[in-house]
């Protein structure tokens, strides 16, 4: 055969199945967030009422949490949901290490995405109380702002008001304290935790002060 | 008779009629393309999330209004449905983007600046249509490419054909 | 038990497709007719090996044997017998195994059909149809097992996917989907025996045309199941969503309709080979890469149900089909070359070169939308989405240029020949176009997309009715028959060409419909309290009341609305909710009431105490013009395949009709213009 012909063959199949292969490894579910490395979208949520007092944080129901108002501390925010099943196994490692991390520089918080209150508080003392604010979030405004495309989704958020680290699907004990004790470090780098499931974080992209700007990564 | 004649030129003048018009409805309705830099992003907007404002996302009488927030809620993906849009979707994130939409266009932002507020959380993966510049431009190029480059093969082709008149017998006995 | 039994099975439809491979190589290589009905009793073992499986896993889905691991995954007590049975094709491996059903059935009904016939083509098909059931048996052996067992044995499972469970079409859909995408292997089988063989005649495209009609009508029956599904159970009040898996449908039907449409060319002129079986080929190719992005998760999609990890093994498949016909296209394509020859440049075979390029210019299109998120990250990085503005602004108009091709094509005839009317048959049908464009316009439809494909619906219905219309009136005149009598002889002496412009008149209410339905919705959505109404259009509904109902499967919470039109009643309709254990969100079952103008409703919300429901409300108009368009395509399709069968059989001569007895009946009869096409067909 005429190896133009080959060729000819070769330069209509090849890309194809390289491209289908190059997709292979891919999971469309995963949608890549633009937020780590920005400025986290301010909030500023009222706290839900619930029958057990919070253990660690002094903000009371009703009252305004203002993310503005936290910049030079860590801050985690966990969106659940009381519907969510796969958010229940972060109820207790979320608790404990708000109430391990007391003192420091670093404040948890989650909000409930499209649930009643009722349900979420009804969980929480079925859980045994938690011990730090869940925030309400009216008509998901805030959800939608972080870009949430389900629940859970959680944010660590730098000292500096740059989003860190985005976490699709619930969080384990051990994700938790390293991302935090990561932006708690004076040190940071801008490198992962070594274990960390993320590869959208950019190394270099969050230095200490570096003012992150609204053009992102 | 002259209609024979006339009629494949009538053929390639029709069709390429029906092209540059379809053509040009498709470039007219294609999302403008924002200069990233140019637009003020509204990260620093602060939507009050204060329950009586968000009663204001609720559908209003403002047929302007409404027309424009179904528009752009046409054009960005729901989240947790994956193929459908803002507008198509039942879900409930879905209604609550639409309300968000509404109330960013009440707030005086443009429906480029609410679009890109979009684009801001949730990535160019949140716009139905990619943004027709630079590599994206290749869907909206390539087609019409291959199309041409198909007219032309068979408009050559028919030329050379037609120069070339069956043999008595020759199309049939093989057909 | 079941599972050894189950896995056996395949595993010996695996060694049969082998062995037939082989058998069937040999009997075209050495044309050794005992070795041909070896191959042949190959294909039938196939079909019974495979039948019992299935008919095993039915009944395993049946009595719930949870030790296997599909039962396990898709069955629970609570499901009622009607879906357990269909739950054979509600997940991967399931799928899978009904797949090897119909793909075992089709390929021992295509060796049945063609048992007498001669030479080396059959044999190397029918390997060929092998190769690729050695494929799907190799994917229910290894990777995708249906009859694989799980330890312990749960006690219950989830049943099937609540989308799948909510409709009934769910048992017509997928059958019907898998025997189009299935019969499509059929064409590719004879191109790839035709080249193979060296009989590069036109053999080949003279038999695999039936097999390629049979499948489209399968396949357009299935794309409409699966539009109407997704309107009936979505709850979106839309049909289609250029979704992936929808566009992995569409695809193949789009390159089946040109190959149709092309190898009549062939059949006439004895032109168009390489492209024939190019576009056989790519017709198979897309439906196994359609497989491939719906069954490997590649690409995300609201009904990717049946997902696998058995993305590699299609990948490895779908690049030896490439290569492999590629390689023999390309070597082959020396002796293929055929003299083009065109008589004028005003036939019907000019105008199937343009719906040829246009048809592969919109494959071309929505492939590549379809697969542009990947091209995206691969090049740029960047995860971009593709969804329906998109392909309803750039696949507009290729649906013109359709819609105006099918207009011009019935008009035109064969060959180089003119008759009179011409000029007054365009005359007419560009009246019609003008007229309905301004018609519209006063009706104040305002949407182009819209105003464009009426126009071009118009034009392209004219002359397809002219087409019916002159030849019975001309033979009714003449002949002294009635005019229904006339229509039936007329229609009844060329099947095939009356059942094509039948197929086009559905293409012309399909589009139609579409074109308003989408156009001219309006869509309303209130929060109503019981005794409050609210007003779409000219429709009223009021809310009565809440009720909720307790399945085993599910719990439906619905709300009462009386409907009514200009005060006049139209009856109760229940929108629904369902919630199923499995599945957070709960899945709506709008309620429809479909008549020239559908009225679709949507029971969006509702306060746990029945105080209020949230309803979303469309009026659609001429979404039925849809359903009745894709049956009668396939009605169409199915007469000329059908009867055009029957009147071939009485044609004396087998290979090559006479010159003069495809144009039977091809003229429309009046004494005029037969004439003049008896004088074009001399040349």
């Amino acid at each position: 055969m005429n190896p133009s012909r080959m060729l000819l063959g070769f330069v209509i199949t090849v890309p194809l199945i390289a491209l289908l292969a190059a997709g292979l490894g891919r999971d469309p579910r995963v949608i890549p967030s633009p937020l780590p490395g920005r400025e986290a979208p301010s909030f500023q949520l009222p706290v839900m009422q619930t029958s057990a007092p919070f253990s660690v944080q002094e903000p009371g129901p009703g009252e305004i949490v203002d993310l503005a108002e936290l910049r030079g501390q860590v801050v985690v925010v966990n969106f659940w949901a009381a519907w969510c099943v796969s958010c229940r196994s972060e109820h207790v490692p979320l608790s404990n290490l708000a109430s391990q991390y007391e003192g420091e520089d670093v404040r948890f918080f989650r909000i409930l995405y499209n649930d009643q209150p009722e349900n979420a508080a009804a969980l929480i003392d079925r859980m045994g109380g938690q011990s730090f604010p869940t925030l309400l979030d009216t008509r998901s405004g805030t959800a939608i702002r972080y870009g949430l495309t389900g629940v859970p989704e959680t944010f660590f958020i730098a000292k500096d008001g740059t989003v860190a680290h985005k976490q699709v699907g619930p969080v384990s004990h051990d994700l938790i304290a390293q991302w935090v004790d990561q932006l708690l470090a004076e040190e940071w780098t801008g490198e992962a935790p070594s274990d960390a499931v993320d590869g959208a974080v950019p190394a270099g992209t969050l230095l200490p002060g570096e003012d992150t700007g609204l053009e992102g990564a | 008779m002259n209609v024979a004649r006339q009629l494949p030129m009538a053929l390639v003048v029709g069709l390429a009629l029906v092209f540059t018009l379809s053509l040009v409805f498709t470039l007219s309705l294609m999302p403008t393309p924002v200069p990233a830099q140019e637009v003020e992003l509204p990260t620093t907007r602060t939507v009050v999330p204060d329950p009586e404002q968000f009663d204001a996302a609720a559908p209003t009488d403002d047929a302007e209004l409404e027309a424009e927030v179904r528009k752009l809620a046409g054009q960005l993906r729901c989240p947790t449905c994956q193929a459908l849009s803002i507008a198509d979707s039942p879900s409930e994130l879905a209604r609550e983007m639409e309300g968000v939409i509404r109330l960013r266009l009440q707030e005086g932002m443009t429906p480029e600046e609410v679009r890109e507020s979009f684009v801001e959380a949730y990535g160019e993966w949140i716009l139905l249509s990619p943004r027709p510049s630079g590599f994206n431009l290749l869907i909206y190029i390539l087609p019409f490419a291959v199309l041409l480059l198909g007219g032309v093969i068979v408009v050559v082709g028919a030329r050379k054909w037609l120069r070339n008149p069956a043999e008595p017998g020759e199309g049939m006995s093989r057909a | 038990m079941r599972s050894f039994l189950g896995t056996s099975l395949s595993a010996a439809a695996l060694a049969v497709a082998v062995g037939g491979l082989v058998v069937a190589v040999l009997a075209a290589r050495r044309n050794d007719a005992e070795l041909w009905k070896a191959a042949r009793w190959g294909a039938y073992t196939n079909l019974w090996i495979m039948l019992v499986a299935n008919l095993l896993m039915i009944q395993a889905l049946v009595v719930r044997d949870f030790s296997l691991s599909y039962v396990a995954q898709v069955g629970s007590h609570a499901t009622p017998l009607f879906f357990a049975i269909i739950s054979l094709w509600a997940a991967l491996e399931g799928s899978l195994l009904f797949w090897g059903f119909i793909m075992a059935a089709l390929t021992a009904a295509v060796v049945y059909v063609h048992r007498e016939s001669e030479g080396p083509l059959f044999p190397y098909a029918l390997a060929t149809m092998f190769g690729v059931g050695i494929f799907f048996y190799l994917l229910l052996v290894v990777p995708a097992n249906p009859f694989a067992s799980v330890w312990p044995v749960p006690t219950d499972g989830p049943g099937p996917n609540p989308l799948l469970q909510n409709h009934p079409l769910m048992a017509l859909h997928p059958p019907i989907l898998y025997t189009g995408y299935v019969g499509m292997m059929v064409p590719f089988a004879f191109a790839i025996g035709a080249l193979l063989s060296g009989r590069l005649d036109n053999a080949w495209v003279r038999v695999t045309r039936r097999w390629t009609v049979f499948a489209w009508i399968f396949l357009t029956l299935g794309v409409v199941a699966g539009m109407w599904w997704s309107y009936e159970v979505l709850g979106w009040g839309g049909y289609w969503a250029w979704d992936p898996v929808e566009n992995a449908s569409f695809l193949p039907w789009l390159t089946a309709t040109a190959l149709i449409h092309s190898s009549m060319v062939q059949e006439r002129r004895g032109m168009l080979g390489v492209w024939n079986l190019t576009l056989a080929i790519a017709t198979f190719v897309l439906t196994i890469l359609g497989t491939f992005l719906t069954r490997s998760g590649i690409l995300s999609s609201v009904h990717a149900f049946a997902e696998g990890s058995i993305g590699t093994y299609f990948l490895v498949f779908i690049a030896i089909i490439l290569v492999f016909s590629v390689v023999l296209l390309l070597g082959r394509s020396e002796q293929l070359k055929t003299r083009g020859s065109l008589d004028a440049a005003a036939s019907r075979e000019t105008v199937f070169l343009f719906n040829n390029v246009v048809l592969v210019a919109f494959t071309f299109t929505v492939l590549l939308g379809t697969l542009f998120p990947l091209l995206a990250e691969a090049f740029r990085g960047v995860t971009v989405s593709v969804g329906a503005p998109f392909f309803n602004q750039m696949t507009l108009p290729f649906v013109v240029a359709l819609l105006f091709l099918m207009g011009v094509g019935p008009a035109l005839p064969w060959g180089r020949a003119v008759r009179g009317g011409l000029e007054k048959n365009f005359l007419w049908a560009t009246g019609a176009m003008v007229g309905v464009a301004i018609v519209s316009l006063i009706l104040g439809v305002r949407d182009p997309y819209a105003i464009l494909a009426f126009a071009f619906a118009a034009f392209a219905l004219v002359t397809n009715v002219r087409e019916y219309v002159v030849p019975v009136r001309a033979r009714a005149s003449t002949r002294g028959e009635s005019i229904p009598q006339a229509f039936g002889k007329v229609v009844f002496s060329n099947p095939q060409r009356y059942g094509g412009y039948f197929a086009h008149l559905g293409v012309v209410l399909m589009a139609v419909g579409i074109a308003a339905s989408s156009a001219m919705q309006t869509q309303h959505e209130a929060t109503l309290r019981p005794g409050e109404t609210m007003q779409v259009e000219d429709y009223t509904l009021r809310f009565d009341g809440m009720w909720a109902q307790d399945q085993p499967q599910r719990f439906s919470v619905g709300a009462t609305l009386q409907a009514s039109r200009n005060g006049r009643d139209l009856g109760t309709m229940e929108p629904r909710l369902n919630y199923y254990p499995t599945q957070e969100d709960p899945v709506p079952t709008p309620a429809v009431r479909s008549r020239m103008t559908d009225l679709y409703v949507v029971l969006m919300a509702f306060q746990p105490d029945g105080s209020t429901a949230t309803i979303s409300a469309i009026v659609e108009p001429l979404v039925s013009w849809i359903w009745i368009g894709g049956v009668m395509i396939a009605l169409g399709a199915a007469f000329g395949l059908v009867f055009g069968i029957r009147r071939k059989r009485t044609v004396p001569g087998p290979v090559g009709e006479p010159a003069g007895a495809w144009r039977e009946g091809d003229p429309p009869l009046g004494p005029p213009q037969g004439v003049l096409i008896t004088e074009g067909a001399e040349q």
